[in-house]
């Protein structure tokens, strides 16, 4: 099974409207995890739209945590062989849009993050 | 389904001063290219480039520091952490010289795979964080050939990915569009079909930016008696090129421009002029530069 990463940095699901915003990236595009920061993660794929430079989604983590979170993001590739693939990696989505949405409008949820020690994320896809 | 392996790397003895992708980052097997000496102390193992997605790119790489003469140790034990352990969850520290926790400054113990593994002594990965963007069609073109665009009007700004033929002899001022605003690889491209007037000048001017790429070129090509070769540099500040015609000097049929947006980025537009001689060839370049 195929797994894919999903990352979104909206906080109003009203401004998820281009791959600046979110984006599903197959873990087999993914060409390395890097330090940004002391609390920076770069997690690297190949562009979206097959351009000369990849692009990034740039993880806010605690202080000292960098190892433990790659390490996490790695077991999220090779992990739950019984899940559908669909890993949650950053979404800081606290308000939904669309009244006749699955969530409905201007709904209060939750930040997800697949580890506590994730804080935020910069998707940074051109 | 098969574990992939990610391989992890730490550069730095105190945690704190991880905050690049030189001092840690953590890498897929899958993509490791080759292992190899590069030293009697030294292995190299080169990876798929991480932020450069051009085919031509040069790889990553992190280089081990190892025991004397343990090369070929080093490289089987690699190759044995990457094939093995298949029911782990993948993550592999292969060296990792932290020893200074932060925050805390607890003391930890360097993690290396293989005891002749002593060391990481560079992790050299090329991020690549600018917003422009080459592609596969923007790769070099012919001058002004394809899609020529008719001349436009004096003091219009030239269109991105264009090839223009100019015939127009009378003064001129063209602007380029900023760089900023298109993408790396984006090219204009013009070729004189007639002479520039005498005393006429035939001015291309960045829109937003304050120069053009550093190291931009004019080249007179040198003609008889006075007309000696010149060539003119870019450096800071010059935002304006300037082709002034010249009685058996500047400007003949044939000059050309090549504009390139070499970034994507303010101050892009890397430009290649060509000026030929008109007539007898044989006048000294004059008026025609940078500025």
């Amino acid at each position: 099974m195929e797994k894919f990463f999903y990352f979104r940095d909206a906080t109003d699901e009203a401004t998820d409207l281009s791959a600046a915003v979110s984006a599903t990236v197959p873990v087999n595009r993914i060409t390395g995890i890097t330090v940004g920061g002391t609390t920076t993660i770069n997690i690297w794929f190949k562009s979206l739209k097959n351009e000369m430079q990849n692009e990034r989604a740039a993880l806010t983590v605690t202080l000292g945590k960098l190892k433990e979170v790659m390490a996490t993001l790695v077991q999220a590739m090779n992990g739950g062989p019984h899940s559908d693939g669909f890993v949650v990696i950053a979404d800081t989505v606290t308000t939904t849009d669309g009244a006749s949405s699955i969530q409905g409008d201007d709904q209060a949820v939750s930040a997800k993050f697949i580890h506590g020690d994730i804080t935020n994320i910069a998707l940074l896809t051109y | 389904m098969k574990v992939k392996k990610w391989l992890y790397f730490a550069t730095q003895a105190d945690e704190a001063n991880l905050d690049g992708a030189d001092d840690a980052a953590c890498l897929p097997a899958d993509n490791l290219v080759s292992i190899s000496p590069t030293a009697n102390n030294r292995v190299t193992m080169y990876f798929e480039a991480v932020g450069n997605n051009d085919p031509l790119g040069a790889y990553d790489n992190v280089v081990l520091e190892t025991v004397v003469g343990d090369a070929f140790e080093v490289a089987n034990e690699l190759v044995r952490f990457i094939n093995g352990h298949p029911h782990d969850d993948g993550f592999v520290t292969i060296a990792d010289d932290v020893v200074i926790q932060d925050p805390g400054d607890a003391p930890l113990s360097a993690v290396y795979a293989h005891p002749s593994i002593t060391g990481v002594n560079a992790i050299n990965i090329t991020e690549i964080t600018t917003t422009g963007n080459s592609s596969y069609e923007n790769f070099p073109q012919p001058m002004a050939v394809g899609n020529i665009l008719p001349q436009p009007a004096n003091a219009a700004t030239l269109a991105v990915n264009s090839h223009y033929r100019f015939g127009t002899g009378t003064a001129l001022a063209y602007r380029l569009p900023s760089a900023a605003a298109g993408r790396a690889g984006d090219f204009i491209s013009v070729l004189y079909t007639a002479r520039i007037n005498n005393g006429a000048a035939h001015s291309y001017t960045t829109t937003t930016d304050l120069n053009y790429y550093l190291g931009s070129t004019i080249r007179v090509t040198p003609g008889s008696s006075a007309r000696t070769g010149f060539l003119d540099v870019s450096i800071a500040n010059d935002n304006v090129l300037t082709i002034t015609g010249l009685d058996d000097g500047d400007g003949g049929i044939g000059t050309r421009l090549m504009f390139r947006n070499m970034t994507g980025e303010a101050n892009g537009w890397a430009v290649e002029c060509v000026v030929e001689g008109e007539d007898d060839n044989n006048a000294a370049t004059a008026d025609t530069n940078f500025s």
